[in-house]
């Protein structure tokens, strides 16, 4: 109705279409996340779930799929597929990424758990929330955080053959710094995204990114702050 | 750009979830007891 549509050919959205399409990446994005919670409860607090998931070769496989798994979604969303198909990557992966986490049920209390994801959502959104509004560019800070996630990766890897719990609670605050960061960068940049006329599938990919954020930010809480059982 | 961020993103968390798979002694305890 108020569309605008510039000498490039582009057609701008209004405001009210803007927030109608972020409502629609956030919808999704809290639907893999409900996605990923059931899956990781149901199997969680099942002993005998557990024990088929997480022991033997087939724990590798569980834990190791969703990094296979996140090329192979990519590669499907960079291609443009339809709406249904970029929802059932996006579950589906949520899917596995709750699957190869069943065992927080296991470590932790549910209290701290329940905790944690209160704190992370509220985080997440005080984040969010800066990105969406903030009319500086964020630019800066995203290719700054993302230098850090390179650098937190390198340090977990080395810590797993160290296994210093000081060094692991370090890494997970840093950890939790970047990816309140970057929740904000990349919120601001997906509302650039849907600022012009695009289809379902970029609301998709911005409903995936925040989903990565927004986990990250919940694990890495329970491993700092959560009460082992 | 944000294919990177995806891979790093769930790189974090594999790690993770394989720290959790080798120091948390309990789920070692539990798998073992079952």
């Amino acid at each position: 109705m108020f569309e605008t549509t510039y000498e490039n050919g582009m057609s701008y959205r209004s405001a009210s279409e803007i927030n109608s399409a972020m409502g629609r990446v956030y919808g999704h994005m809290s639907l893999a996340v409900i996605v990923s919670m059931f899956v990781s409860y149901f199997v969680g607090s099942s002993p005998e779930l557990l024990a088929f998931f997480f022991t033997g070769w087939i724990k590798w496989l569980v834990i190791l799929s969703p990094l296979a798994a996140i090329f192979g979604v990519s590669y499907v969303l960079a291609n443009n597929p339809s709406k249904s198909v970029a929802q059932l990557c996006l579950h589906g992966f949520a899917a596995l990424m709750g699957l190869s986490f069943a065992t927080i049920f296991a470590i932790f209390t549910m209290g701290s758990i329940v905790s944690a994801f209160m704190g992370a959502a509220v985080l997440f959104g005080v984040m969010s929330g800066y990105g969406y509004f903030t009319k500086q560019s964020l630019d800066s800070m995203g290719k700054f955080m993302f230098v850090g996630l390179i650098a937190i990766i390198i340090a977990s890897i080395v810590n797993i053959f160290i296994g210093s719990t000081v060094m692991q609670m370090v890494i997970s605050a840093l950890a939790i710094i970047i990816f309140l960061g970057l929740t904000a960068y990349d919120t601001q940049k997906i509302r650039e995204e849907v600022s012009v006329e695009t289809g379902d599938v970029v609301e998709i990919r911005g409903a995936l990114t925040l989903y990565m954020d927004f986990i990250n930010l919940f694990i890495n809480l329970l491993q700092l702050f959560g009460d082992r059982k | 750009m944000l294919e990177m961020l995806w891979a790093l993103g769930a790189g974090v968390l594999v790690i993770v979830a394989i720290q959790m798979m080798i120091n948390e002694s309990f789920v070692k305890e539990t798998l073992h007891n079952i």
